[in-house]
């Protein structure tokens, strides 16, 4: 509350009763500026003392009213619904990897998948030449097999 | 209760609660924990006060802050959050006082005075399930008025802001309100029909 004199605005015996009938006794609910004019009235006018003790007596009503605090569980559920932060893009890569091998560490699925892609290069690369003879050598027969002629009765021979 | 207008409250309050959005839209926990601790309580306490319903009030709190959060990447800092905050609750509230309207539509014309004895019965409960109730019965922009301005602690241009209403509608509500309360809990004999406002 202001102590110097002179600020604030003059308040008569009508606004003072606006002023204790709307915001109750208790001069911190009064509005700042009309504070000090209100007080100064209630020092030197009976009537303003009146409505003064009528707006303290509801007041102490006004205290009664029960109040509550917000439990625990609302508490965590207003904090749990609160904006996540932004995760990098290596942690959401992360969280993929999890979702998929949930089951700890993933250097040992990691290494396994290597080592079989190493394998498989391996394999692939030395495959292709033997395949490639084995075809040759296959085709040689069956051209031997077509010249020969006398084999067609077999193809149409009915088991 | 707290001072009633902006120019108390230290600037650096809302510059720091702005600068706690902006750290929650980018997922800083610590700032949405500490947001949740600065104001979770009191929007729980005004939401009760709007719905006398604890659970209903934690409801509203919640969707509060989902809200919050979401619009936290788009937050304006001259907003300021408080203001925000009871704006958007004392909306989810009106919209559950609303349903319970529709619910109740033919089924309990009214229940404020027409009950036999409702005043014994007033005068034989506690005090603070008096306040309670008296407060219940007030119409909704009232209430709010109240809850804001009196019990919330806000300004009067906060409160009119979250209302949506000038100051001398908030002071206007006001004034009604108490009265409207202070005839009820004085027991006078005087229904509060006069004082009530036409609910929409």
């Amino acid at each position: 509350m202001k102590s110097e004199a002179g600020h604030g605005k003059q308040v008569g015996l009508e606004r003072f009763a606006v002023l204790v009938e709307s915001y109750g006794a208790s001069p911190d609910g009064w509005p700042e500026d009309e504070r000090e004019g209100a007080i100064r009235l209630l020092e030197r006018s009976a009537e303003a003392v009146r409505m003064h003790q009528e707006a303290q007596a509801l007041d102490l009503w006004l205290d009664q009213a029960p109040d509550v605090e917000p439990s625990a569980a609302l508490r965590a559920r207003v904090l749990d619904a609160a904006p996540k932060p932004e995760t990098s893009w290596s942690e959401r890569w992360s969280r993929v990897i999890e979702a998929i091998w949930p089951f700890g560490p993933t250097w040992q699925p990691a290494t396994a998948l290597a080592a079989a892609a190493v394998l498989g290069l391996t394999f692939g690369l030395a495959a292709p030449e033997q395949t490639e003879v084995a075809s040759e050598g296959e085709m040689v027969v069956a051209e031997v097999m077509l010249d020969t002629g006398d084999l067609g009765e077999f193809w149409n021979e009915v088991p | 209760m707290a001072s009633s207008t902006d120019e108390t409250e230290p600037l650096s309050q809302r510059e720091h609660d702005g600068e706690l959005v902006r750290r929650v839209a980018a997922g800083d926990k610590e700032a949405s924990r500490a947001l949740v601790d600065r104001h979770l309580r009191s929007i729980v306490s005004f939401a009760y006060r709007m719905l006398g319903d604890v659970a209903e009030a934690e409801d509203v709190a919640q969707e509060t802050f989902l809200r919050l959060w979401k619009s936290a990447d788009r937050w304006e800092p001259r907003a300021k959050l408080t203001t925000w905050l009871h704006h958007v609750a004392r909306n989810l509230c009106v919209d559950r006082l609303r349903s319970r309207r529709k619910v109740a539509a033919g089924e309990v014309p009214d229940h404020a005075d027409s009950r036999p004895g409702a005043s014994t019965q007033l005068e034989s409960r506690q005090r603070d399930r008096a306040v309670q109730e008296a407060l219940s019965e007030l119409a909704e922009r009232q209430r709010a008025a109240i809850a804001l301005v009196y019990y919330q602690g806000l300004s009067n241009r906060e409160a009119a802001d979250a209302l949506g209403v000038d100051v001398d509608a908030l002071e206007s509500l006001l004034a009604r309100g108490r009265r409207a309360l202070r005839k009820r809990l004085a027991g006078d004999g005087e229904t509060m029909s006069g004082e009530r406002e036409t609910r929409s």
